[in-house]
């Protein structure tokens, strides 16, 4: 069973909030993955001349798989930190306008910590990669 | 990324550099992260050593790959007031090591040009 989730109730699965919001819309892939958006804004935090910056690319990941771990919880959504990056790769940077499209898969997860596999692209064209360890508080 | 941070000082080699860096609390970014509990957000820290290196390098630096990144302690804006990130380079790889007081706080390998 495939779950969606608009926009506006994104809030209800990670805490981040405006000028961070960093996902756009989320959907829950036989409960393995999900898969994210997010349309490049000029008014996104880490935008800037024409361009989304790495580090927006690395929030957008985190925060999928933030998503993803909201996803399992019917609580109010726990703050969650990055631990852990390794293999972050970007190949170019995304533009203004342009769709970014993520999947993320849960490779462990113990306790508050969860591994992550994240791929994002922006129409067929793989943009950045990522392997991910968050933390959520208790 | 307005606001985010404040560089206090410089001190620029050939293979490396030493920022001393305040994270300011008034930046907007705290509302969102997290509300009435600002705590930095990584991928802040991680754009705030970009852009130091870019100083460092006198060009601006892409990052194109993170070899691994260990956030070992969170941090809080404001505290301690002062952060230190040493910054160290060879070729196309650049080494940050963000120091809270005299505890590593975190540590990034990325590879960059």
């Amino acid at each position: 069973m495939n779950r969606q989730y608009t926009y506006e109730q994104i809030e209800q699965l990670i805490p981040q909030r405006a000028p961070i919001k960093m996902i756009d819309s989320a959907v829950s892939v036989e409960n393995l993955s999900v898969q994210t958006s997010l349309l490049v804004r000029d008014s996104n935090w880490f935008y800037s001349d024409g361009y989304l910056l790495e580090a927006g690319l690395v929030e957008h990941i985190a925060q999928s798989a933030a998503a993803m771990v909201g996803m399992k919880n019917e609580d109010a959504p726990k703050e969650g930190y990055i631990g852990d990056i390794k293999n972050f790769k970007v190949s170019r940077l995304p533009r203004l306008g342009e769709l970014i499209q993520s999947r993320v898969m849960v490779i462990a997860q113990l306790d508050s910590i969860t591994m992550v596999e994240a791929e994002s692209k922006i129409g067929n064209e793989l943009v950045a990669s990522a392997q991910m360890k968050v933390f959520l508080a208790e | 990324m307005l606001d985010y941070s404040r560089i206090i000082s410089e001190n620029i080699n050939e293979k490396q550099a030493v920022f001393l860096i305040e994270l300011l609390p008034s930046c907007p970014v705290y509302e969102g992260h997290f509300p009435g509990n600002p705590i930095a957000p990584g991928a802040c820290t991680i754009e705030m050593v970009r852009q130091c290196a870019s100083i460092a390098l006198q060009r601006e630096v892409r990052i194109t790959g993170i070899r691994h990144c260990k956030f070992i302690q969170l941090l809080r804006p404001g505290t301690p007031k002062i952060l230190t990130l040493q910054l160290s380079w060879q070729d196309n790889i650049l080494n940050a090591v963000v120091l809270a007081e005299t505890e590593i706080a975190i540590q990034l390998k990325m590879d960059i040009r």
